[in-house]
């Protein structure tokens, strides 16, 4: 999209609290994003430390760092934490950085309600870790939370429950606030079509949210009233079905996926015309294919069911279904390809972050695809290839993309440039370890091991040292990224106002590192 | 400025008219997922 820019100074510097006012009444988007990004980077650790405690144990056969119990625990807070606690709160962040420097506005739409969907966030994660301190442990039923396993497990599964209501209703907030923003309030001129990508990514997911967030929290409350007020939802001996849980999770829980993923293809869409210095090939079927990745995944959902038992129509229905995803993928996967063809490339560490994107979340698509066969699904369900999928296309996928995106704008934010040689490093050890890590997974699957188990066979041992290597070695290296981050959050070579000479959009006209309030006269775009 | 507080006061009255619309609808998709599941009831 050409957007000449006009008008779009900083205003003069107001009203700006400190300490710790700062952050606990700020209704400032730029304030509230790097709180998200914080808190959002505290829970990864959290949740990484459970993963490596998980890879530790699965080190070796046999029993050796943690119980069984504790095992199923680890992972299911290992899987709420990291979607809910760590990476939708992430994308928040960037959201509530970005959304209103992208499109001219002052702020966000609800300044009030964006600190209060914040702070929704710490009491959440203080009940779902917390639960692990609860009589019987923290729920050990697996992050779907399936009946009838869930309906039986201690305090500790009413404490994520609640924690996953507080998440639900901090997400549904944030979302309406984005969409309100994004919706109501752009710069004169910037309409829909001239929307850059992130935004767009980020509108499409808002509606999803919207959409499919209330559906998890009806399924949670049916849950939590079988257990507590004897209605039998799900409890086949009181006339409810299981079946039906499964269900509503998913039809949360697929589109949860690219809800996850969408975002990151904003911030690869931003990322690649930048350093190929060419605008981004075919805007308008990426937002097409944006638009309908988001339809499509809502109604795939039962390709996560095909060993529980449906009719063979349904069966196809839903592989169908699932394959056509592929093909607004695989547009989009076109087109920052064609972007990059015959561009001026270099290779900063954003653009090594979103071409590593692209590197991974392919092989995590195209295993994507090899699962939506039904015959190929029924023998790997719950296998260690599923885990390898997932964990290509959510770990790599959106956690690249989001590297991407922080390495990007960092230097807008801080007003510093962060150090090269680290990001580079941070790059180059993540890609190493994460393939370590989740490729020998695949073969795992494919041999037959199946997942949420703390001991195996021996014939898996082999692959197993290897993987908890590898993820020893990728979650060392995300230290690196927290020391780059704090680097050049204290200092650096200053940033200038077009951070990247290759970067076109309305926050490359405000200074470096952005002032606390902008675009409070709009920008004018034509 | 009367003009320009005018509309303000006019944006935020569209956003608020957005929001309510979109939490209206968050609210439906949480009751109907209950209701439905009501109905898939065997007694």
């Amino acid at each position: 999209v050409d957007i000449p820019l006009r008008g779009s100074e900083a205003v003069p510097h107001e009203d700006h609290p400190t300490g710790i006012r700062r952050w606990l009444t700020s209704t400032n988007h730029k304030d509230i994003g790097t709180l998200y990004l914080c808190f959002s980077f505290a829970m990864f650790i959290v949740g990484g430390i459970m993963a490596l405690t998980i890879r530790a144990e699965l080190f070796q056969p046999g029993l050796q760092v943690v119980q069984p119990e504790f095992f199923n625990q680890l992972t299911t807070l290992h899987g709420l934490i990291m979607l809910f606690g760590a990476f939708m709160p992430a994308f928040v962040g960037f959201a509530n950085w970005q959304i209103p420097l992208m499109i001219g506005a002052p702020d966000m739409a609800f300044p009030r309600l964006n600190n209060f969907s914040f702070w929704l966030l710490p009491p959440a994660a203080i009940l779902l870790v917390g639960s692990l301190f609860a009589p019987g442990g923290a729920t050990g039923a697996g992050w779907t939370l399936y009946p009838p396993l869930s309906v039986q497990m201690g305090p500790g599964m009413d404490m994520a429950i609640f924690a996953i209501h507080i998440l639900g209703v901090s997400s549904i907030i944030g979302s309406i606030n984005i969409a309100t923003t994004i919706l109501n309030m752009r710069a004169p001129g910037m309409t829909l079509m001239k929307m850059p990508m992130f935004v767009w990514t980020w509108l499409v997911t808002a509606y999803m949210i919207i959409f499919v967030m209330p559906a998890l929290a009806g399924a949670v409350t049916m849950l939590l009233t079988d257990r507590h007020f004897d209605t039998h939802f799900f409890n086949a001996a009181g006339g409810g079905d299981p079946v039906l849980f499964q269900h509503i999770f998913w039809f949360f829980g697929h589109p949860e996926v690219y809800i996850l993923v969408l975002p990151t293809f904003g911030i690869v869409s931003q990322v690649i015309p930048t350093f190929a210095r060419k605008r981004l090939y075919g805007y308008r079927s990426m937002v097409a294919a944006t638009c309908a990745i988001a339809v499509i995944s809502c109604a795939v959902w039962a390709h996560h069911m095909f060993t529980v038992g449906m009719p063979v129509g349904g069966q196809l229905a839903f592989m169908y279904a699932s394959l056509l995803v592929a093909i607004p993928t695989g547009v989009k996967v076109f087109n920052w390809t064609a972007t990059m063809w015959e561009g001026s490339l270099s290779f900063e560490t954003p653009m090594l972050f979103a071409i590593g994107f692209l590197f991974v979340f392919v092989c995590g698509g195209i295993t994507g695809v090899i699962l939506a066969i039904v015959p190929v699904d029924v023998q790997l369900q719950d296998t260690y290839y599923i885990i390898a999928h997932f964990h290509y296309t959510m770990v790599a996928a959106s956690l690249f993309g989001m590297y991407a995106g922080t390495y990007y704008w960092l230097p807008k934010w801080t007003g510093h440039m962060y150090d090269e040689t680290l990001g580079r490093w941070h790059f180059w050890l993540s890609m190493i370890f994460f393939n370590i890590t989740f490729f020998p997974m695949h073969f795992l699957g494919l041999a037959g091991m199946p997942r949420r188990i703390p001991d195996y066979p021996l014939q898996f041992a082999d692959f197993n040292m290897i993987a908890t290597i590898g993820a020893f070695g990728f979650g060392l290296s995300q230290l690196l990224f927290l020391y780059a981050v704090v680097k050049c959050v204290r200092g650096g070579r200053p940033a200038s106002a077009r951070v990247w000479d290759g970067a076109e959009g309305l926050e490359w006209t405000l200074p470096s590192p952005v002032p606390h309030h902008t675009f409070q006269t709009p920008p004018v775009v034509t | 400025m009367k003009q320009a507080n005018a509309a303000q006061t006019s944006q935020r009255a569209t956003s608020v008219r957005i929001a309510l619309l979109l939490a209206v609808l968050a609210a439906a998709v949480f009751a109907g997922t209950i209701v439905l599941q009501s109905f898939g009831q065997h007694p």
